[in-house]
């Protein structure tokens, strides 16, 4: 079954290719919201309201080839998270101190994925969550003001800072 | 803030991490009939926020009337010419003087406040409003309660005697015949022999198509000098208000819009 057939079925609520879609992509969802909600539980309860928002949003999903279900799905995740973190009580304090930090590119490619993630999950909640939005998924400083309701500048020093502590424990784990 | 090759790294990296190489291990076929049970479930009646709030606005509307009509000091009251009523009160303080008719109407007075004579149980029919009116100095619209006890008042008896002739027989009238006469209607009757009218057409007013044009242009040049005119003469209607109505401008109004039409037609 091809992907857009899928989609096809999906819009005829045909569930077999809801399963198809859903066994497909639901591994790499699950890790979206890991990334972002530390609990297994949790993470798995954003995943399933992200399929099932979805599957009743796919009318309106245009199929444009290879990686747009996957696009589409991830800030279906990703938006579900936040309203989460919201929910839980996520504070993020405006802060306008924003060093440039770069992260180490010898060292990081030397990790494996798994070594990464792990030091990710580490950091606190607002500067994991402003590293994951803006490295991982790509999502620029002012759009992730606006996603998490904070002023541009917070955003930026979050990141930094969050690029500041993984640095020292890349270092710290390399010595 | 740009994005630099250790980002691209780490993103890629990050990507490609699954379930399985994170360590995390999850019942893939349990969530999705967790999905599947959850889609199936009919959505909850979701009522539009509009309706809601009409709603409650219906609601509120409702309930403040109902709360303004128990507690306020207003009733509606019926007057006439059955007892006293707010026209005789006026006359007692003297300020109409002339009788009103005193038709039968809902009128609002106020029953809670004494002060304000308003309230027909203080003051009787039969009091001598002239006495009343010599004796209190107090201005129009306000009686003292301690004057108005203090007059005497003479209540007409409440039985009347009936006097009927003793050799004079009655006649006897059922209730429903005098409701039968009363409704009966007399039906249309159509004058068949009334005289057939025969309309003259060569009598009638002839229109010349000069004539005609002459008027549009008299209009043209009337309303060129005076656009309002135009506006005013189709707007003007009767008017029912006494001090506004002037029967004399809107007959002229009228004419002058109707010598118009008549003649384009």
């Amino acid at each position: 079954m091809t992907e857009q057939k899928a989609i096809e079925g999906c819009k005829k609520q045909d569930r077999i290719c809801q399963k198809y879609l859903f066994d497909t992509y639901s591994d790499g969802m699950l890790m979206v919201c890991m990334r972002y909600v530390k609990s297994l539980p949790d993470a798995e309860e954003m995943m399933l309201n992200g399929f099932y928002n979805f599957f009743k949003t796919i009318d309106r999903f245009i199929y444009s080839g290879q990686g747009s279900i996957g696009g589409w799905l991830k800030k279906i995740m990703v938006n579900e998270c936040l309203m989460h973190l919201r929910k839980k009580g996520l504070k993020i304090v405006n802060e306008t101190d924003a060093s440039n930090t770069a992260t180490d590119d010898g060292i990081i490619s030397r990790m494996n994925a798994n070594e990464i993630y792990k030091l990710v999950m580490t950091l606190p909640e607002g500067y994991r969550t402003v590293f994951n939005l803006f490295v991982i998924e790509g999502y620029t400083h002012r759009e992730i003001a606006v996603m998490l309701g904070v002023n541009e500048g917070t955003s930026k020093s979050q990141l930094s800072k969050a690029r500041m502590q993984l640095q020292k424990m890349i270092k710290e784990r390399a010595l | 803030m740009k994005k630099n090759d250790g980002d691209q790294i780490l993103r890629q990296k990050m990507e490609e991490l699954g379930t399985l190489d994170g360590g995390i291990v999850f019942g893939r076929e349990e969530a999705w009939d967790k999905l599947q049970s959850r889609m199936d479930k009919k959505p909850a009646l979701v009522i539009p926020i509009k309706i809601r709030m009409a709603a409650a606005a219906v609601l509120m509307i409702m309930a403040g009337a109902t709360a303004v009509y128990y507690s306020s000091d207003f009733r509606l009251v019926k007057t006439g010419n059955s007892g006293p009523g707010r026209h005789d009160i006026k006359n007692i303080s003297g300020m109409e003087t002339g009788k009103k008719e005193a038709a039968t109407e809902l009128t609002r007075v106020n029953i809670d406040k004494p002060n304000k004579v308003t309230s027909p149980a203080i003051v009787h029919y039969s009091a001598p409003t002239e006495k009343l009116q010599n004796k209190t100095n107090s201005p129009a619209w306000t009686v003292n309660d301690s004057v108005i006890s203090t007059v005497p008042v003479s209540l007409p008896s409440p039985v009347a005697k009936l006097q009927i002739p003793a050799n004079k027989e009655m006649k006897v009238v059922y209730i429903d015949d005098v409701e039968h006469s009363r409704t009966e209607k007399k039906q249309p009757v159509s004058d068949i022999n009334a005289p057939v009218v025969k309309l003259d057409l060569k009598a009638m007013p002839v229109n010349y198509i000069g004539d005609v044009e002459r008027n549009e242009a008299e209009f043209r040049t009337m309303l060129r000098d005076n656009p309002r005119t135009l506006v005013r003469n189709i707007f003007a209607r009767p008017v029912y208000q006494e001090e506004d109505y002037s029967p004399q401008e809107y007959t002229q109004s009228h004419k002058f819009m109707k010598g118009i039409f008549n003649n384009q037609n």
